[in-house]
C-alpha cells in the first residue's frame, strides 16, 4: 500500500544511502567555496548543546514518523549519528536542525518500506482489526493516531511535518526532497483517507 | 469536524509525555565510536589479510633462492633419469631409479634396500650398471651426466652416529654426498665448517648453503628427524646443478 502513493509524482528516493539525506546540505556551492575557510564550523561542544536544547523535539517527531516510542528513539539515535559524522563541515551560523531532521524523515521512511516487504512475505492473511470500543468517541484521537499509523511512510511523513511541525509546504517538500505539488496531493489524500477512514470507524456512534 | 486541527492535537496528545533521555548525546557518540572502532578493526583485518596473501609467498620465494647456481634448470643436453625413463642407462654414466617405484617413471623397479646400510656401502647392482663399478643408490634420483662413482660408499660408524658418503667425478665435475644419521642430530652439526651459510630450501625443508672445498658449493639439511643430508658439488656443471641434486635425495 506506501507504494501506490504518488501516481507519476512521486518525490526523488529519499533513503538513506542517498547524498541528499546524509550528507550535509548547508554548505554553499562550489562557487563560494573559497570563502568557507575562514567560516567558522561546529564543534563537539555545539552538537552537546543541539541535542540538549532539539532532543525532545526530534524525539516526537520521530515517534510520529514511527508510531512507537522505542523505534523513535533508535532511529533518532541513528539519524544524530548520521548527522554527528558531519557536523564539523556545518556552518556555525546555521541551524542543524532541518538537516538532521531530514536524515530522520529518510531514515524512517526507508526503514517503512524494508518493513512492509517483510510483513507482506510473513502475512499471509489479514491481520485481526480490534473491535469497535464503546467508548469509541472519546478514543476519536487514539483511532487518529491509529490510523495516521496505517498511512504509507511517505503521506504519513507529509502530514506529520505539515500539521505537527508546521512546515509549510514548500519546506515540507525541502525536506522530503520532492515538489511542492508532490507535497500538496500526498497531504490531501492522506486527510482524505484519514477521514474516510475515522467516518467508518464513528459511523455507528453518530459523529 | 476539522481534521487538521484534531489531527494536531491528537498528536500533541500522543507525545505530550515523549522526552529525550539526557544521556542522549553521549549514547550518539558511544554509538560513532563503536562504528569507527569497528570500520577501523574491519578494514586493519582486511590490509591484514592482503599483507599476508602478497607477501608471505614473496617471503617463501627470498627464501628459497637456489643453494648453488644462479638457476636451476637443467640445460637442454643433460637430464636426469626421471625425465627420460625409456632411454636406456649408458654405460659408465650413472642412472637412478624411479624414488616411488611408479610404474612408468623409471627403468627399473626400486630396490627393497633402498636406504643407505652398512656392510656393502649402501648401494645396490642393478641390471644395466657396468659390472665393477658401484651403481648409483636408491636414495639419490638425480645426478648430472659425466659422472661416475669412484668407490662404493663409505661407511663411518661410531659414538652412535652412522655417516654414509658417496662420491662421483667426472666430465660434469664432482658431487659427494654424506647422509648422517644420529637419534641427537641437529641442525648445528649440519652446519656448514666455512663461510658465511645462507638459507634455502630442499622439499620445504630448511636448508644451509656455504662454499666447499675445491671451488665447490654444499647444503645441508634436515631430511627428518634423526637424519642429516650434506651435498656438495664443485667444478663444470655439478656445482650449477647443487640444489637439483639435493632434492633427489631421498634417504
Amino acid at each position: 500500500m506506501p507504494r501506490s502513493s504518488g501516481h507519476g509524482q512521486e518525490c526523488e528516493p529519499p533513503g538513506e544511502h542517498t547524498r541528499a539525506g546524509t550528507e550535509p546540505t548547508q554548505a554553499p556551492a562550489d562557487g563560494s567555496r573559497a570563502g568557507t575557510k575562514s567560516r567558522q564550523r561546529r564543534d563537539d561542544r555545539s552538537f552537546v548543546e543541539f541535542v540538549t536544547a532539539r532532543g525532545d523535539a526530534l524525539l516526537r517527531t520521530a515517534s510520529l514518523l514511527c508510531g512507537a516510542r522505542q523505534d523513535a528513539e533508535d532511529m533518532l539515535q541513528t539519524a544524530l549519528e548520521k548527522a554527528y559524522r558531519h557536523w564539523g563541515r556545518l556552518d556555525a551560523d546555521v541551524d542543524p536542525e532541518p538537516y538532521v531532521r531530514r536524515i530522520l524523515v529518510n531514515l524512517v521512511i526507508s526503514r517503512s518500506r524494508r518493513w512492509n516487504v517483510l510483513r507482506e512475505i510473513q502475512m499471509a492473511w489479514l491481520p485481526e482489526t480490534p473491535a469497535v470500543s464503546a467508548n469509541h468517541a472519546v478514543e476519536l484521537r487514539g483511532t487518529l493516531m491509529d490510523e495516521l499509523r496505517r498511512l504509507g511512510p511517505r503521506q504519513r511523513a507529509v502530514l506529520v511535518l505539515r500539521f505537527w511541525e508546521d512546515l509549510s509546504e514548500a519546506e515540507t517538500a525541502k525536506v522530503l526532497g520532492c515538489s511542492v505539488g508532490t507535497v500538496k496531493s500526498q497531504a490531501s489524500r492522506g486527510l482524505a483517507r484519514l477521514r474516510e477512514r475515522l467516518d467508518e470507524n464513528l459511523a455507528p456512534l453518530g459523529s | 469536524m476539522d481534521l487538521e486541527s484534531e489531527l494536531r492535537k491528537a498528536m500533541a496528545e500522543r507525545v505530550a509525555e515523549a522526552t529525550a533521555p539526557d544521556s542522549l548525546a553521549a549514547d550518539v557518540k558511544r554509538r560513532h565510536r563503536r562504528r569507527a572502532a569497528r570500520i577501523r578493526v574491519t578494514v586493519g583485518a582486511a590490509a591484514a589479510a592482503v599483507a599476508a596473501i602478497a607477501l608471505v609467498p614473496t617471503y617463501q620465494s627470498f627464501r628459497a633462492t637456489p643453494a648453488g647456481a644462479p638457476g636451476t634448470a637443467a640445460p637442454p643436453d643433460r637430464a636426469s633419469v626421471l625425465r627420460q625413463p625409456e632411454r636406456p642407462p649408458a654405460r659408465g654414466v650413472p642412472t637412478s631409479p624411479s624414488p616411488s617405484g611408479r610404474p612408468g617413471t623409471g627403468t627399473s623397479p626400486k630396490p627393497p634396500d633402498a636406504r643407505p646400510s652398512g656392510g656393502t656401502g649402501g648401494h645396490t647392482a642393478r641390471p644395466g650398471a657396468p659390472g665393477g663399478v658401484p651403481a648409483l643408490p636408491g636414495w639419490v634420483s638425480y645426478l648430472p651426466r659425466g659422472l661416475t662413482a669412484t668407490a662404493p660408499c663409505a661407511v663411518a660408524d661410531g659414538a652412535g652416529r652412522k655417516t654414509t658418503t658417496c662420491a662421483w667425478r667426472g666430465s660434469a665435475g664432482w658431487v659427494e654426498i654424506a647422509v648422517v644419521r644420529d637419534s641427537g642430530l641437529g641442525p648445528e652439526d649440519l652446519a656448514p665448517m666455512r663461510g658465511v651459510p645462507g638459507h634455502a630450501s630442499v622439499r620445504g625443508m630448511p636448508a644451509l648453503t656455504a662454499d666447499a672445498p675445491d671451488s665447490g658449493r654444499q647444503i645441508s639439511w634436515l631430511a627428518r628427524p634423526g637424519v642429516g643430508v650434506v651435498v656438495k658439488a664443485g667444478g663444470g656443471t655439478a656445482r650449477n646443478e647443487l640444489l637439483r641434486i639435493a632434492e633427489g635425495v631421498r634417504p
